[in-house]
This record gives structure tokens, sequence and C-alpha cells, in this order.
């Protein structure tokens, strides 16, 4: 519902920037942002005059359960298109930034989305979270809407819609890689696999089956519980009798608070078992307590502890622009495939120049690749909608501090997407 | 002429511990004008419910034109042809006097018919020949709650004719009329009486000894005495029920 | 036949709604070619027309009835989600038939509903309707979040886009026209209905429905054929919405979308059709311009409220009685303009 805009003031059409930005001060201030007076958060007005500004829509959930990532979205993005103004713009044009609540309500988003296309028709949307949302909202914007769009979060894959491009890892790229690991090297051959009843859960399971039977595992059970089931003895039982000694747990909140804490006490991680979860990020200290958190694995794009120079100044730059914020700057929220996306719709509207027509730049993005990012560079596989990118195994464990830390345990460089 | 036409047979009502009939038999041949007289609380207007349909009766039978109608719905006894005014005036008070003749005048039709407007025009003529008919001709597009009391009453009294019925139930159709117009409603009434039997409710004893031609006086929820106006107006049963509570 | 006794005055007074009806097609038909620069504005037009036929839909029940439904756009959400998984699982969108399914849906569970509320042995009271709509509503809103294959909680995205001949329609002025089309007829032939004789037996069945029963008419025939012309009505706008919106959702069907249809209704003026139509074009472009106002936006719903209990309270005809007579808006049946009236 809230409609903001961040752009330079000197762009032409100064009396909408105007509008766009009284109201947009009040969702900011609703997303979290603390900067400054008004008007700091543009680029000098000296800057940009007489150019043509590319205008770039986020779509993402500023209200509503999915709020958290949707607001570490929506300040990467900020923070991104910051940096690509700082540098002189794409190709020379400053970029806008719009902003559209999709408020984790599809009917909504349909709505909210429209606006950007048809009120403010910018040239590209990112953003979604759930692949519910994408579904929603990706008809409005490349059916109907002729627009680009670029989804950033990881998901179930299959998504191979022309002029939709996807920045967040896929079931291969999160487990073609841990899933041998902990058969081969951390010893685990007997997996459960517990899961939220929804369509990211079913496909990765899938996926994963065929990894754990490939890599002489076995696939002891798969359930599927409603989101807010809050009574899991049944499958504790389950884990206990199958003498299952790795869970790859894909149970979201609000069920998955009771199933983590059920699951600890009955004492899995004690007799040896270990648990996977691959959505796990910095963020799950919020959701998870630490003693349940302790020894998980994951593997995901990004951890704030990847050693690479270029990750460390994205996330002091984070911190810089908006200390204190609850939002952290994570893989499991879509923001490392917000800010890759951006990055990657950057270097395509490089290649054609400033041309921002969909077949122009879908044609460049298509073969786009970017040097640096939040865990590394990243690359489009051409005619696949999907990149390749840098993934890390992780796990969980105390520091020296006592203070839990995902340890990066391997880094496997530009893993293959597998999809399309 | 004389055939029986309503036949209200061992009628009981009870309303909790009220009972308000207890076992009536009146009969009204077609053609006639019959009173139903007695005290408040006589059951007389429950007798004229249980035959219009508005009361189901305890027990026993109403029967009209030969048709057992003791649980019919209200149209059912409507399209046998049992009309009905109300005690209190039931106009339309929003729809111009035309119309809530109109209304009453095409209730026979199909709802195709209806929607269709079919007989909008058609019955143009008899929608205004019913109003002349009661004196309200002229005031044909004013709204009925604008009417006088009285006039109301006709309107109403015109309605329930409309659809050509075999018997009328009239409850209390004087009731706070002028002495004028009740000389007046007993005019128009009169003509009636070829096509149409009536069934009347009343209070005013002079106007139902002017237009009746039977009376049954009714007391405690039984019939009293039935006979012709002149041989109630002799029944000492009737005198001594009339001197000693009215 | 009798002179004319009205006065001039009130012969005016009583042809209000007309010239209303002419204004607000007018502007109908001019509001595209004044928003050529901004779509968006054709969309939330287009949007308006559409949810018009379900105010509308309410109206015919509501306020030529008697019948207050709080299910209206369970109908309209029916129906949507039938056009869309036809388009989904048949890859079918054709104008020519999915538009009359989607009305025979709306036609047939609003009469299975009649059927179910009305048509018992004794005449049902408003409450009990009201509450065996809602009631219905409700569990249909339930039922389908729950329901994978309707897509659940999510509903139904990526609804195949509306086709005439080869001409596949997306939001815009050619939709919109389409959609004026529709509701100029739905309208025309709802106003043929409550201005006909059968519109006169609504008309005194509002004010006494005993009276009309001892005339003869069995009133709960009328009460459900309406209803379920009104049910007709909210199929074809669902079927609209869901082409249009690409989208349906559980939200679609529930009691927020069937008392939002209320609010248009009342707000406009119940029980003259075109106070339906601008009832939903005043509620939705205020909610369109507020949606942008974060400091007004979150209270919307309940300013909304307080707004229904002011009309209620203060002005039961809503606005197009500023303007219209009770006289008119219950107008004639015959009589006076007989000769003069078409039909």
């Amino acid at each position: 519902m809230s409609q903001s805009k961040i752009d330079s003031p000197t762009v032409p059409g100064a009396k909408r920037s105007r509008r766009g930005f009284l109201f947009g001060a009040s969702a900011l201030a609703a997303a979290g942002w603390t900067a400054g007076g008004p008007g700091s958060w543009f680029l000098p007005a000296a800057w940009g005059q007489g150019k043509k500004a590319i205008k770039m829509g986020i779509a993402t959930d500023i209200t509503g359960p999915i709020a958290p990532s949707g607001n570490s979205n929506w300040q990467v993005a900020q923070l991104a298109v910051e940096q690509i103004n700082a540098t002189g713009g794409i190709a020379g044009r400053p970029v806008e930034l719009f902003l559209e609540d999709t408020a984790s309500d599809p009917k909504a988003a349909v709505a909210n989305v429209r606006k950007l296309i048809q009120r403010d028709q910018v040239d590209v949307v990112l953003g979604g979270i759930t692949s519910a949302m994408r579904q929603a909202i990706k008809d409005p914007i490349v059916n109907r809407g002729k627009t680009l769009y670029i989804y950033p979060q990881l998901y179930e894959g299959q998504e191979c819609t022309k002029h939709l491009f996807n920045t967040g890892p896929t079931p291969a790229q999160q487990c073609d890689e841990l899933i041998p690991y902990l058969i081969k090297t951390v010893g685990k051959k007997r997996f459960a696999l517990p899961s939220a009843n929804y369509v990211w859960p079913q496909l990765l399971n899938k996926y994963a089956r065929k990894v754990i039977q490939a890599n002489g595992g076995e696939v002891i059970f798969e359930e599927y519980y409603p989101l807010d089931q809050p009574e899991y003895s049944s499958t504790i039982n389950k884990i206990r009798d199958g003498k299952v000694d790795c869970v790859f747990s894909t149970v979201i909140p609000p069920g998955l608070q009771p199933f983590t804490k059920q699951l600890y006490e009955s004492g899995f991680q004690q007799r040896g078992g270990i648990v996977s979860c691959v959505y796990f990020d910095e963020n799950s200290l919020n959701y998870v307590a630490p003693r349940e958190l302790e020894g998980v694995f994951s593997c995901l794009d990004f951890f704030h502890t990847v050693d690479d120079p270029y990750s460390k100044e994205l996330l002091a730059a984070y911190a810089k622009k908006f200390p204190d914020t609850k939002y952290l700057f994570t893989a499991g929220s879509a923001s490392t495939g917000m800010y890759r996306g951006i990055r990657l719709y950057e270097a395509a509207v490089n290649t054609t120049k400033g041309d921002v027509a969909r077949e122009a730049v879908s044609a460049a993005l298509d073969k786009a690749k970017i040097e640096k990012g939040p865990g590394g560079g990243a690359e489009m596989v051409p005619g696949k909608m999907h990149a390749k990118m840098n993934m890390y195994v992780a796990q969980c464990r105390k520091g020296t501090t006592d203070a839990l830390r995902w340890d990066i345990i391997s880094k496997y460089p530009m893993v293959d997407p597998k999809e399309c | 002429m004389s055939a029986d036409l309503l036949v209200v047979h061992d009628v009981h009502k009870r309303f909790g511990t009220l009972q308000a009939l207890d076992g009536v038999d009146v009969t009204v041949h077609a053609g006639t004008f019959h009173g139903l007289i007695g005290p408040n609380g006589s059951g007389k207007s429950t007798l004229l419910k249980a035959i219009a349909g508005a009361h189901l009766p305890s027990a026993g039978t109403v029967s009209f034109a030969g048709r057992d109608i003791t649980h019919a719905t209200p149209y059912e006894r409507a399209r046998l042809g049992l009309s009905l005014k109300f005690q209190i005036t039931a106009v339309l008070n929003d729809l111009s006097v035309y119309d809530n003749v109109l209304l009453a005048l095409q209730a026979g039709e199909s709802i195709w018919s209806l929607v269709r407007s079919r007989t909008r025009r058609a019955l143009r003529d008899e929608v205004m020949h019913a109003l002349e008919r009661f004196r309200l001709a002229d005031r044909a597009d004013k709204l009925a709650g604008e009417l006088s009391h009285g006039e109301q009453q006709w309107l109403e009294i015109a309605m329930a004719l409309a659809p050509r019925p075999k018997l009328l139930l009239l409850d209390e159709p004087t009731g706070g009329m002028s002495p004028e117009e009740r000389r007046v409603t007993g005019e128009l009434l009169a003509p009636i009486k070829d096509s149409c039997a009536l069934v009347i409710v009343e209070h005013d004893l002079d106007f139902i000894r002017d237009i009746c031609d039977v009376l049954t006086v009714l007391d405690q929820g039984k019939v009293l005495d039935t006979g012709t106006v002149d041989q109630i107006q002799r029944s000492e049963r009737v005198q001594q029920v009339y001197t000693t509570r009215v | 036949m009798s002179k004319q006794t009205s006065s001039p005055s009130r012969g005016l007074r009583d042809r209000v709604i007309p010239l209303i009806e002419i204004s607000v097609l007018a502007a109908a038909l001019v509001t595209p070619l004044l928003m050529v620069k901004s779509p968006e504005l054709i969309t939330l037009a287009t949007n308006i027309l559409i949810l018009s036929l379900l105010a509308i839909s309410f109206d015919l029940c509501w306020g030529y009835s008697g019948i207050m439904s709080f299910g209206q756009a369970l109908f309209f959400g029916v129906a949507g989600y039938v056009v869309a998984l036809v388009g989904r699982d048949l890859g079918f969108s054709h104008a020519w038939s999915t538009l009359p399914l989607a009305m025979a849906v709306g036609l047939l569970l609003s009469f299975l509903f009649a059927a179910f509320l009305l048509l018992g042995r004794r005449a049902p009271t408003v409450i009990f309707v009201a509450l065996g709509t809602l009631t219905g509503a409700y569990a249909a809103e339930r039922l389908v979040s729950g329901w994978q294959y309707v897509g659940a909680g999510n509903g139904l995205s990526s609804v195949k886009l509306l086709q005439i001949g080869s001409w596949e329609l997306v939001e815009g002025p050619g939709f919109y026209y389409l959609v004026l089309a529709l509701l100029i007829t739905s309208y025309g032939a709802s106003r043929y209905l409550v201005r006909s004789q059968f519109g006169l037996v609504l008309a005194g069945m509002r004010q006494n429905e005993e009276r009309l029963a001892f005339f003869g008419y069995r009133i709960q025939v009328f009460k459900a054929l309406i209803f379920s012309f009104a049910g007709l009505l909210a199929g074809l706008g669902g079927a609209l919405f869901a082409y249009h919106q690409g989208f349906i959702g559980p939200g679609s069907l529930g009691p927020g979308l069937s008392t939002t249809a209320v609010l248009y209704a009342l707000f406009g003026g119940s029980g003259t059709l075109i106070g339906a139509v601008i009832g939903t074009a005043l509620i939705e472009t205020i909610s369109y311009v507020l949606a942008d106002q974060d400091a007004i936006k979150q209270y919307w719903p309940v300013i909304l409220g307080f707004v229904l209990l002011a009309v209620v309270v203060f002005k039961p005809t809503g606005v197009v009685g500023f303007f219209v007579s009770r006289r008119e808006r219950i107008g004639s049946y015959g009589g006076r303009d007989d000769g003069k009236r078409r039909r």
C-alpha cells in the first residue's frame, strides 16, 4: 500500500518526486530507516541533470508476517542503489527507486505491483519473497505489465518464465554440496525430512531425496505439517524409533519454534544426531533458542563470516547506513539475492549502454556477470534464468565469547543452479 | 344461490391458557353479508383470522367452496377466492393509490407476465373502475399514506375486492370513520352482493344492522346465536349478554 | 382517465434519477479519454465498474427485496474462481462462454442459497437470512483457504487473460469499455425488472410482506428469483474481476468483500440502483487516494466503519438521498404517466 520513492530531486518530474519523497518518509520510518533529515539519502543536486533516470521498482513485504525479510530487502536495495548512483549511475543514468508494499498478501500485492507498472512505469521490478508472492505478482509484471522481473529469494526452483530472472539459490545449489558433506564427511546416513506443508519444502525435499539416495544415504521418513502445528511428539518418536541421525528440516515459523524445542528436549542432539536446515542464517537466533541452534548445518550463498573483503565492506556499509537496524543483511531473507539482482541488472544495462527496453536488457541479463557481491561474484547461466554463485556449507558454533556464529566449513565456488 | 360457501366446523383456538375459540360452527352462504358480533374478547377477530389463515385453528376444520382450507397458506386461500381486509389499515403507504390497486389486481398473474409488465396497460381500466367505485379516482396519483383514514379504508376494500373474490373478510371496516363515512361505506358495499359474500366483524351495530343479512353472535369463544338481523335483535340470550356486559 | 392533480414541482422532483443516470453514464463514457496518460487510473475505473456489479447485486437484494445478504461476494468470488480454474486447467478464456458460465455459476449458487434460506415453509426473518448468507460466505472463505487445488490461502494468480476472438484483454481502455457495456446491460436489465409489475410486487413486499401474501403472492418465490438474478450479476462481476486483476483469492468470496458491497450500496443510497454505482465509485476512489497516505491508511477501515454508521443513522437514503425524493425512489408503476412511459 505504501508507495515511496527515492530519487534525485533534480530529475525531471520534480513535483511528483516531492510528493513521493514526503509520503515516502513515513514508509521509510516504518521500514526502520533512521537516516538523517530531508534529502540526506539523495544524491548531490548537481548530479544527473538532464539525464533520464532508470526506474527500479521494489515490491516486497514491508508489512505482514514476512515483513522482517521484506524490510531487509528494501534496505539492501537502497544501499545498492546508493552505491550505484554514487559511482555515476548505470551507463550515466541515475537510478530512481520505487517501493510498493506487497504486505505479505497476494491480493494487496497484485494491486500494488500494478501501480509500479502502470503509474510509475518502472523499467524493472525486483522483489517477492515467498513463492506464493512470486506466483501472484509475476503475471502483472511479466505478462500483463511487459516488464522485467528479478526474484531474489532462495526457492524450490522450476521457475523458467521468460523475462523472470532468479538470483537466489536453487535446491541444487543448496543440496549438491551440503548433503554429500553430511553423508561422507559427517557420516550421517539416516535422514528424516520433517517439513512445513507448502511448495518450497515439497520440491526441495524431492531434490534432496535424490541427492541423499545417490550418495548412499537413506530417507527414513518425509512428513508435512500445517505451518502452525504446535505438537510434534509423534515425529520425535519416529526420529527415535527410526534411528534417524540427520534431521533435514524445512519446518518454518511459527511451527519451527515448538519443533526445534521438542526435538532438542528429546535428546536427539545429545545422542549424536545432527540437524540441518538450509534457510538458517544469522537471523535464526531471533527464532530459535541458542542451545537448539548450536551445531546446526546450513548451506547458503552468504554468511557474515565469509572470508571475502567485498562482503565485509558491504556489511560495514550496511551497518553504517542502517545503524541499530533489526533487519539483518542475510541470505535467508533474500537480501543477498536482492543485492545480486540489482548489480546484475546494472551490469546488463551497462552492456546495453543505458537502453532499458525489456528485450535488450533481458538478452544482456541472460549473460550478465558481476565480480563482487555478498559471498562473492555471480553470473547468470545463459538461457537458464538462474545464477551461478558461491555456496558455503556452515555450522552454527560457539565462538570464543560463547556467542553463536556460523563457521564456514567449506566454500564451493560458482555452483551450478541446474534449473531450466 | 344458497350454497354453503364457507363452513367453519367445531373450530378451537387456544392461546396459552386462553381458550379463544371453543367449538365454533358458522356457515356462510354465497351472496350473503354475514356479520360477526359480540363483546370484546368474544373471539370474533380470532375466528376471522382462523378463516383468513392468519391463525391456524388448534382443532376443527374450515372449508371454503368445498375445499378444506384449514391449513392452507394465505397464498392458497387467496387463489381460491378468499380476500381479506385487515382491522388495522394495511394499504401500502409509500405506493400510489393506483399502484395499490394494481398490486391487488395483478396478484393472479404469472411471474413471467409480471416481469414483462404484460398487463400494465390492460389493467388500467379495471384499476380506474375500482377506484371510481370507491370514489378514489381523483386520488389515483396520491400516495396511499396521504389519504384520509376513511379513504384508506375504502382503498383497502377496493383492493380486497379487486381480484374478484368469492368471499371478502372485513375486520372493522368502519373503525375510526365519521358517521358520514360509515354511511358511504355501507352504500359502497351494497352493490357487491351479487358477486361476493361478506363476513364482517364490526362494533357498530347500526352499520351491521344496515348491511348484514345474517348475524352470528359470539361470546367467550362460543356461538351464542345465529340468525337474521331481526331474529338476533329479538334473541333474549343476546340481549342478556349485551345488556350485562357491554 | 383522471386529471393530472400533481403539482409541477413534484413532477420535476420525480425525475432526478434519470438525470443522475445520464450524468453517470456520460462520465463513465468519457473517463478513459481523460486518463490516456494514467493507465493506473483506467485500471481503477475498470475496477469500480466491476465492483458496481457487485453493489447492484446487493442493492437488488436489500434495496429492492429486503433480503439482507452478507453473501454477495460468495457468488462473485466463486464465479471468479471458476473462470480462473477454467483458464488454468482447460486453457480456455473466451468471453462468449466463460462469462455466461460465470453468470450460470452465480445464478445456480444463489438459487441453492435461496432454496435453503428463503423457500422454507415458514417465512425467514431478515436476521436469519443475514446470518445464513454470512455463514455461507465465511465457510466458503475458510474452505477455499485450505484447499490446495484452488491455491489455498494464496489464491489463484496469473489468471489467463480474457479473450474475445483472437484479442486478449489486458487492463486498459478496451477492457474498460467491455465492462462498461456489460454494466450498462446489467443495469438496464435490473432497472427494467425493478420498474416492471414484478418490481411493483417487490415494492409492496418491502412495505408489508404479510399483506402481499394475503393478496395471493408467494413472496418467497419472488425473493428467491430476485436473489438468484442478483447472484447472476455477482457472478458476472466476479469473472470480470478475476480476469481484470489476474488474481482471485479467498478474500474475494468472504464476508469482508460482502460487507464492502453492503457499504457501497448503503453509502450511495440503496433502492435506487444508481446509488450503488455512485457509492462504489466514491468509496473506491477515496480508498485509492488514501491508500497512499500513510498517516491515514491504517485507520481507513475504521473510518469506513464510522462512515457507514453515520449513513445508517443520519442519512439512511445515502448520497443519492440528498437529491432524490422518497416518492421517486419508490416510484410509480402505472397510472399518471403510464401513457408516456414505454415500459
